[in-house]
């Protein structure tokens, strides 16, 4: 389990040092100012949408979170605490995260944009509740990268307090962030199990007000709580009663996909597994998020093993995922010739990698569709083969075991051919013609339902500015110009028909 | 090892032992949050529920089985199933718990009580259960928790939510402060209560509390007397009160109250009532019973309003002249005349008329109607003099011609709107028989009908219908509409069938037409009982009756804003074959909404945007009809961009809902409202512009600045009733679509803003008031600067100097008195005379458009105005009197209208004097103001 943050974390390496110094570099300054203005811009948004009670404009921020993070330094903290924080409880709660807040090093030019932003989102002298679970969460986040997991979590409680307080439909957004850190901050502390209970009566919260972004949210920390117990069971039970939320953020919508391959995967059932998978893979933005793709690439490799399919060859190759996918490489060929020596070589081979990446258990089942294989291939090559020899082939000691085997694989459909129990030997039918079965049919339709989906989400994801199209309307003059002139040329082209006449 | 799973406490629920799976039940119910995914296999659940249902474990297991189960439900978002389980766990659901599950499922069950008890059969009878028992006992608890916990606003909406009266009489009856509770609740019960029965049960609950405080609050008791049409109780207060000298001002302002709120044939009840009781009465009492019946007939009231514009007229000519020089043809012609009566209306002002005498001839025939017909919007509630007035124009035997004849009679009923005496109706009466053609049968028939208008008299009814069974179109028309003005709001079944019958047998699309207007006047406010009718015409194959549905949801459903009634508008908005019937669905919208015009943008939103024009016609009326007067920003907002609507007609019906919705407005207001006059102009003056745009935009001209600038249109009353006279005129004039002359109905809708003190004697005593607000917010819109460039404006200057020369005298006259008076006043007063004195001077100068330097430009933080005062909706609440005086009203002022005064002092008082009505004058007529006489002017300041 290393990867949950699809958004935000970046586990190819680039190691976050939580506290730069800001008076490093020319650059570093610059970087420094310009995030304090995102943040000053998101903060600005975040008070419009509750001046305003249109939650939609609070989800801006909230999506800017994985970017502001990249630069976000005690530095930018402390000028953008002690420009915007008024009261003296907040400065003083603050400065025990980010250090002293008395000491002025921003710039005077700063404080009069400041000092304005400050006075709108303080509301009768208390600030508006929305941007302070914002702030929070900023601090939370950088004791997180800072990797001060326990004051992380003193931070965490208390920001969670504050969002359940909070009743209004502004705080959906940014609650649904904020119950996801407070999620990671239990796990890197390793306690992720304890709050499962609270996890389940926020959902319920979440599920009456009909905060979806906060459903999803919390469904997937929930998730991946359980798998991380391998409580597979009671995730399948929770799963199986909740409707996920549609309309919300790709990303979580890929989590939540990528945990439910997960569970599908161990619960046996492959091809939802691989389906689920598959969206999660679709679903990941495109750049970024390189563990969380390699991550669902592994499980996606092991589970079209499972289901006998061979994963396309490019996949190993591709830049990103050839480091990491190079055990499953060589699992792959070991399944493709269907020798179950050389499967047994890699598995003893990469355990441990297999054993890290959680996909083991799975592997494990493999050894079957290795045998698979290995028939299908025989069966393919030889026309009448008997029973003795395929045993040799496949390297398996037992011929009556080899009997069971190819019995299975017929009733299975897995080979086309029969076996004669008095000669003993296996005889392949002919093979048929694919074209004329319904296979190309349901090959065609699966692909045309999914294009129909992909084209259905992607107009429903569209989203017209309200009214716009107001501004087009010809005005009275334009109007009576364009009339005159459609009967000027009606008049003409009636003229014209009299001169053929 | 923390606890993982609760598959072992599941496995219990299968044990043998009773105790074993109490325990189960028990420790599920502790678990729930954590392990309800587990709990929620449909195995486990069917458990629980059968031993929740069988009889053999003890009750109080069962429930706990109930519990779990429904807790369940509730988890998986089932929330029909959980509250069906919560009701069987009964005592031990804990209501005081404050946890989400429970708050959740009181929400629901307190939405499906609601429900339950508004569906149920018993509905009419509000103490009756007709609920779940379970469902009942549960909210019974809630109610009491309200009572323990002080939350009598909680419990009362409850109460009238669930169509509780013991509820409702409770949580009054039990707060500390009943005077409060018992405004609060007619203010619910008026404004959110949509059954027509049920508001009448909680009337009368609120009548019997009322009686019990003391003193009793006689002007909200009559308000709840008023709607549930209760005549003899009325006279009686009424009778009591007028008997005590110290109370009969009191009942003085019940009678102004009552006449503004009641229909015709109550307030004849209500009379008939006290003559009865007082037949033997003398001196002082008969006096009063005099002055009583005078102010119930409406004529008190109606003479104060024509006081009042005639005093306030603001009417500008310029804006008619410039119309009038532009126009070419009959139909704008016809529109000119029209919106000269607007403007005019009730200010008796027809010089506009009398100076344009020979382009007034060219109206011929039907137009000739409707010009005559005009003058009676102009003398609109000028009921004095009305016969003499239009004598000329009256049948006779040289008469002026049938066409102006007719309109002469229509003009009668105009003037005489919702108010007739016995005399005039006679009198139409009369004439109507005597009626020789069609064109006096049809005004005739109008005229009547106006002035009989909801007395409900079965002989003119009849007299109507025989007029009807004639068949003739033009007659039948008439004579159908004003059969439903007569029978107006009755819900009478007998005319329903009537109408309905002769529908289906005549052959004439007017008379059709007509008895669709008529059948949705008779069901006006009847909401409910009208569901019958409109479910019948709704099916019928004619489309003028189901547009008839239409109409008959607007008028009997008006105001409600009923739920139910609008997905029917809307439903067939978008769905009728017929372009008529959605245009009149949509615009029922409007009716529907009035009191909530801020829902009508939103509601008619998208279909200002449909292909279909009639629907985007229906749509502007609509948000005009709903938005009325309020200068809404969404609605214009809505409008601006239909400006430019491709189709004719839309064009028309922006233009008249803009005006509408302006009205009174000015650019402090409503910054737009400038915009809007001059595209009025524009579009008149435009050589290109369609006739049919160009008509509504002359009527809008006349819409906003009718009655001299100082009406408005309001569907409701001061008090929140809906107010008749406005609605019915508002829907007839809609159907000018039709029949031009309708247009004239809109008079009945104009209502002065104004605010009148009387005193004991029913006059105005002088005194002032003072908004405090800046005078600019309120004032009147500039007037319209003449073109530089026209030719000749003689006629104009003469008008000008004329009405400045008469108003000068006049207010000379006032100042004189005011000086003589003020010698002999208290010293408080020193003062006052000599501001009011500017004041009116800065008036004087404003009307006859003098361009003398004006007061300069401090902005003001008040304004002092004399009484009677023109004083808008938005600015009541601002206002106050200007100085300690000697009166004492009877209502706070804030609320408008006609208020009475409490003297204090026995000292004489200044009286205001009455204006005299302009018009044709007649021989022998003295009405003429004497000359002042000789005085000299002293600067007091």
């Amino acid at each position: 389990m290393t990867t949950m943050e699809v958004d935000n974390a970046d586990p190819t390496g680039v190691s976050k040092d939580g506290v730069v110094d800001g008076a490093d570099a020319p650059v570093a300054v610059d970087i420094e100012t310009t995030t304090v203005e995102d943040i000053k811009d998101f903060v600005k948004l975040l008070e419009r949408a509750v001046a305003t009670g249109d939650a939609r404009l609070a989800v801006r921020p909230v999506r800017g979170l994985g970017y502001i993070r990249k630069n976000l330094t005690a530095n930018v903290l402390r000028r953008v605490i002690r420009g915007l924080c008024l009261k003296p409880e907040d400065r003083a709660y603050f400065a025990q995260y980010v250090g002293d807040l008395s000491e002025d090093t921003t710039k005077s030019s700063q404080s009069a944009s400041f000092k304005k932003l400050a006075d709108t989102i303080h509301k009768q002298g208390t600030m508006v509740p929305e941007v302070n679970v914002y702030l929070h969460l900023l601090v939370l986040i950088s004791l997180l990268d800072a990797k001060k997991n326990t004051e992380a979590m003193a931070s965490a409680e208390v920001i969670v307090g504050k969002v359940i307080a909070n009743t209004r439909r502004t705080m959906d957004p940014i609650g649904s962030r904020v119950y996801f850190f407070y999620a990671r901050t239990y796990e890197v502390n390793g306690k992720l199990s304890n709050i499962r209970r609270f996890l389940l009566s926020r959902l319920r919260t979440a599920t009456l007000r009909q905060d979806e972004e906060g459903q999803a949210s919390l469904v997937n920390s929930l998730l991946r709580s359980y798998i991380q117990d391998n409580l597979y069971d009671q995730a399948e039970k929770l799963v199986g009663k909740l409707t996920y939320p549609e309309a919300v953020h790709n990303n979580q919508l890929a989590r939540f996909q990528y945990y439910l391959g997960r569970i599908k995967a161990t619960k046996l059932e492959y091809s939802e597994a691989q389906q689920h998978l598959l969206q999660a893979s679709r679903k990941v933005p495109s750049n970024g998020a390189i563990g969380f793709k390699q991550t669902v690439q592994k499980w996606l490799v092991t589970v079209e093993l499972l289901l006998g399919d061979i994963p396309e060859r490019a996949i190993f190759l591709e830049k990103e995922y050839r480091e990491c996918l190079a055990p499953y490489y060589a699992l792959t060929l070991a399944i493709r010739a269907g020798k179950l020596a050389r499967f047994n070589e890699v598995l003893k081979t990469y355990a441990e990698r297999f054993k890290k990446d959680e996909t083991y258990s799975l592997i494990v089942r493999l050894r079957h569709n290795v045998i698979k294989t290995g028939i299908r291939t025989i069966n393919a090559a030889y026309s009448r083969i008997s029973v003795v020899d395929v045993a040799k082939k496949l390297q398996l000691d037992s011929v009556e075991d080899v009997y069971f085997i190819l019995a299975k694989a017929i009733n299975e459909r897995v080979i086309e051919a029969q076996l004669l129990a008095d000669s003993g030997t296996l005889v392949s039918k002919e093979n048929v013609n694919i074209y004329s079965t319904k296979d190309p049919f349901v090959a065609f339709d699966k692909r045309i339902k999914f294009c129909l989906d992909t084209h259905d989400q992607s107009v429903k994801a569209m989203r017209f500015p309200a009214k716009s199209y107001h501004g087009d309307l010809e005005t009275a003059e334009e109007r009576r110009e364009r009339e005159q002139q459609e009967a000027e040329l009606a008049k003409e082209i009636a003229d014209e028909d009299d001169d053929i006449l | 090892m923390p606890l993982t799973t609760a598959t072992g406490i599941l496995a219990m629920l299968d044990e043998k032992d009773p105790k074993l799976k109490g325990y189960a039940l028990k420790c599920m119910n502790r678990l729930m949050e954590e392990y309800w995914p587990e709990f929620a296999e449909s195995e486990f659940i069917r458990k629980v529920e059968v031993f929740y249902e069988s009889n053999n474990y003890p009750a109080e297991e069962r429930q706990l089985a109930a519990l779990v189960a429904a807790k369940i439900y509730y988890n998986l978002n089932s929330m029909e199933q959980a509250l069906h389980c919560a009701l069987g766990a009964e005592n031990i659901l804990d209501l005081t718990e404050r946890s989400e599950f429970v708050r959740t499922i009181l929400a629901r069950c307190i939405d499906m009580y609601v429900k339950q008890r508004q569906e149920g059969p018993e509905k009419r009878h509000g103490d009756v259960p007709g609920a779940d028992p379970r469902l009942e006992k549960l909210v019974n608890r809630l109610i009491q928790q309200c009572f323990e916990h002080r939350q009598y606003r909680q419990a009362m909406g409850l109460g009238i939510e669930a169509r509780r009266l013991d509820v409702f009489e409770r949580a009054i009856t039990e707060s500390g402060d009943q005077r409060a509770m018992l405004g609060y609740g007619m203010r619910i019960a008026m404004t959110l209560v949509q059954q027509r029965q049920f508001r009448s049960d909680v009337f009368s609950k609120l009548v019997s509390l009322y009686v019990n405080i003391q003193p009793p609050d006689y002007i909200n008791m009559v308000q709840c007397l008023i709607f549930m049409e209760r005549p003899t109780e009325v006279a009686d207060i009424l009778a009591r009160l007028l008997e005590k000298e110290d109370q009969r001002l009191m009942a003085y302002q019940l009678g102004f109250d009552l006449y503004e709120n009641g229909t015709q044939q109550l307030l004849h009840a209500i009379g008939s009532g006290l003559t009865e009781k007082h037949t033997g009465a003398t001196g002082s009492v008969n006096d009063a019973l005099e002055k009583m019946e005078l102010i119930l007939s409406g004529q008190l009231t109606i003479q104060q309003h024509l006081q009042f514009l005639i005093r306030n007229n603001h009417t500008d000519l310029v804006i008619l002249k410039q119309t009038k020089e532009t126009i070419r043809n009959s139909v704008s012609h016809n529109a000119t005349i029209i919106s000269n009566a607007f403007m005019n209306c009730g200010t008796t002002s027809d010089i506009f008329l009398r100076d344009n005498l020979e382009w007034l001839g060219r109206a011929t025939n039907w137009a000739k109607f409707s010009a005559t017909a005009s003058l009676g919007v102009i003398h609109h509630g000028h009921e004095k003099d009305a016969l003499k007035l239009m004598s000329t124009y009256l049948p006779k035997d040289a008469g002026a011609g049938s066409y102006a004849e007719g309109g002469g009679l229509y003009a009668l009923g105009l003037i005489h709107a919702n108010h007739g005496s016995e005399q005039i109706i006679d009198y139409l009466q009369e004439q109507l028989k005597a009626a020789n053609n069609e064109m006096l049968r049809h005004g005739g028939c109008l005229g009547l009908g106006l002035a009989a208008m909801s007395t409900y008299r079965d002989d003119l009814y009849e007299l109507l219908k025989s007029n009807l069974f004639q068949d003739d179109a033009i007659t039948g028309e008439a004579a159908s509409v004003a059969m439903g003005l007569v029978m107006l709001g009755s819900g009478n079944s007998k005319a329903v069938e009537d109408m309905v019958t002769y529908a289906h047998e005549t052959q004439h699309e007017k008379i059709l037409r007509g008895l669709a207007i008529s059948l949705a006047l008779v069901m006006f406010g009847r909401m409910e009982e009208a569901d019958p009718l409109i479910q019948q015409l709704m099916d019928d194959k004619d489309p003028i009756m189901r547009r008839c549905a239409m109409y008959t949801i607007s008028m009997a459903y008006c105001g409600s804003a009923n739920n139910e009634a609008i997905r029917k508008l809307l439903h067939v908005a978008v769905s009728d074959t017929d372009n008529d019937v959605r245009r009149s669905a949509v615009l029922g919208i409007g009716f529907l909404l009035f009191r909530h015009p801020d829902q009508c943008p939103g509601a008619v939103d998208l279909l200002a945007e449909s292909y279909n024009p009639h629907v985007r016609y229906g749509a502007a009326m609509a948000l005009g009809l709903a938005c009325v007067g309020t200068g809404s920003r969404e609605a214009i907002g809505i409008l601006e961009p239909m400006l430019n609507d491709t189709v004719n007609y839309v064009r028309q019906g922006v233009y008249i809902a803009s005006a509408m919705i302006l009205m009174q407005h000015n650019e402090e207001t409503a910054p737009k409202s400038k915009e809007f006059r001059e595209k009025f102009r524009k579009a008149i003056e435009d050589k290109h512009e369609d006739v049919m745009a160009k008509y509504g935009a002359i009527i809008a001209q006349g819409i906003i600045d009718a009655g001299g600038r100082n009406v408005t249109i309001s569907p409701q009353t001061r008090t929140g009733h809906t107010s008749l006279p406005t609605v019915v005129g508002l829907f007839i004039f809609t159907q000018f679509w039709y029949w031009f002359p309708f247009a004239h109905f809109l008079c009945m809708s104009f209502t002065p803003t104004c605010l009148i003190a009387l005193n004991k004697d029913l006059k105005m005593p002088k005194i002032s008031f003072k908004s405090a607000a800046d005078p600019k917010k309120f004032a009147y819109p500039p007037p319209v600067e003449e073109k530089k460039t026209t030719t000749q404006d003689k006629v104009q200057t003469a008008v000008l100097s004329i009405t400045a020369k008469q108003r000068r005298k006049d207010e000379l006259k006032e100042k004189k008195l005011k000086d003589e008076q003020s010698v002999d006043k208290m010293d408080i007063d020193e003062e006052r005379p000599a501001e009011e004195s500017k004041t009116a001077e800065e008036k004087t100068e404003d009307k006859a458009g003098a361009e003398g330097e004006k007061m300069e430009e401090v902005p003001a933080d008040h304004e002092i105005l004399p009484n009677p005062a023109r004083v808008m909706h938005a600015q009541l609440r601002v206002m106050s009197f200007a100085e300690e005086t000697r009166y004492r009203p009877l209502k706070p002022i804030t609320t408008g209208g006609i208020i009475l005064l409490a003297d204090t002092s026995s000292d004489p008082e200044d009286i205001v004097e009455n204006l005299a009505a302009s018009g044709p004058k007649y021989e022998g007529d003295d009405q003429e103001p004497s000359p002042p006489e000789p005085f000299e002017y002293v600067e007091t300041d």
